[in-house]
């Protein structure tokens, strides 16, 4: 069976955050700031992105005393390289899409 | 976190999201639910913690529906999918488990106890029944037809006081054993206007009957003030013409309150004009 790619809009929203500094690492809130996705929609991107290796997570010490820990992320190395073939990819795309339409007129 | 509701819906929330998640994904809902900490508003925290729900019942559906997950060779983009044939099937799966019930509404007596209920539920915020419209067009025919039992049955099952009076006093013009009719109707509110006439009616057809004895001193009472006011019951206690009403009703041979001629008309009628709506089984056996 064959293996269906999915690149939603909003895996490219938050790739493309994810990408703007690639070495640091990120909170879900500020990611869901940053990105306008509600944890609905984010954390099932962000499941699927750290199964697929493309993104590394580690829990970070709490800063103050009783507070939780909290999960950080960024992507890896695969994540960076395959974010930037993507959307390199589509800008392509997308700077074909005109001259083709254009064509077939 | 304090004590606050919207902090315990939260909290609560949050703490479900951890418990539906398959255990291979746990690290996710204490993750979800660490950054809630950080929110300072509740609105945005109650949609947090929803959306954390949501994946958490998404995760957990896709464990039981599509165990098997794979990482597609090349790593071309994100990676992990679900096998499009797999993900079909799933997707049939909850089409048809969602639409299976459905089907029951295509039987009839399905839908039929679905208006039940759904009358039942409404009648819980004192909607009635059935709909003083129903009543109205069934003793608008009965009005016709002169037919005593339907403007009696209809008598009572009406909520307006002053139409099922007019309703009860043509049943009973027509058909003069229908007189306890009163007897029910006066037992239930307050005394209408010329609720004299009809204790009269009711003390001429059972003269015996204590129950019209008590039905008297329900409207010597009543003059007497209402039950919530100051000194109601030592008024009423006082009151001489009461105390005989009451004393009438002791020493009377019978005490019949007409449900069984009550019971039996509904019962009779509903046979006769609407036999299979359950609607008035409910209504007569409540």
């Amino acid at each position: 069976m064959h293996a269906r790619v999915r690149f939603s809009p909003q895996t490219v929203t938050l790739l493309q955050a994810l990408l703007d500094s690639p070495h640091d690492w990120h909170y879900g809130y500020d990611l869901s700031q940053q990105t306008g996705l509600k944890s609905g929609t984010l954390y099932p991107i962000l499941i699927r992105l750290e199964r697929a290796g493309l993104l590394a997570a580690r829990w970070q010490t709490p800063s103050r005393p009783g507070a939780p820990p909290r999960h950080l992320y960024r992507l890896t190395a695969a994540g960076v390289r395959t974010t930037r073939e993507r959307l390199r990819a589509s800008k392509k795309r997308m700077s074909l899409a005109p001259a083709s339409a254009a064509g077939r007129a | 976190m304090n004590g606050k509701p919207s902090e315990r819906i939260v909290r609560q929330l949050v703490r479900y999201a951890r418990w539906i998640l398959p255990a291979e994904s746990g690290d996710w809902g204490a993750a979800m639910e660490a950054e809630v900490g950080e929110m300072k508003d509740p609105g945005e925290k109650l949609k947090w913690a929803a959306g954390s729900l949501w994946v958490a019942c998404r995760e957990r559906l896709a464990a039981l529906v599509c165990g098997r997950r794979r990482v597609v060779a090349g790593g071309d983009l994100l990676a992990l999918e679900m096998e499009e044939g797999m993900r079909r099937l799933a997707r049939a799966v909850i089409v048809a488990a969602a639409g299976a019930p459905l089907l029951f509404l295509l039987a009839p007596s399905f839908r039929q106890g679905l208006a039940v209920q759904a009358r039942l539920w409404t009648a819980s915020f004192n909607e009635p029944l059935v709909r003083a419209g129903e009543l109205r067009a069934m003793a608008s025919e009965a009005e016709k037809h002169g037919d005593a039992e339907a403007l009696a049955f209809a008598a009572l099952l009406h909520r307006d006081v002053n139409e099922r009076a007019a309703w009860a006093e043509q049943a009973v013009g027509r058909q003069r054993d229908l007189t306890w009719l009163y007897a029910v109707l006066l037992s239930r509110a307050e005394h209408p206007a010329g609720a004299e006439v009809w204790l009269g009616a009711l003390r001429r057809w059972a003269p015996d009957n204590g129950f019209v004895d008590v039905l008297e001193a329900k409207r010597i009472a009543q003059v007497e003030g209402s039950p919530g006011d100051r000194d109601y019951r030592q008024r009423v206690a006082k009151n001489v013409e009461w105390q005989a009403a009451m004393q009438a009703a002791f020493a009377a041979p019978v005490y019949d309150c007409y449900v069984g001629r009550q019971l039996e008309l509904i019962r009779k009628v509903m046979r006769r004009e609407r036999g299979s709506d359950p609607l008035l089984v409910v209504n007569a056996s409540g």
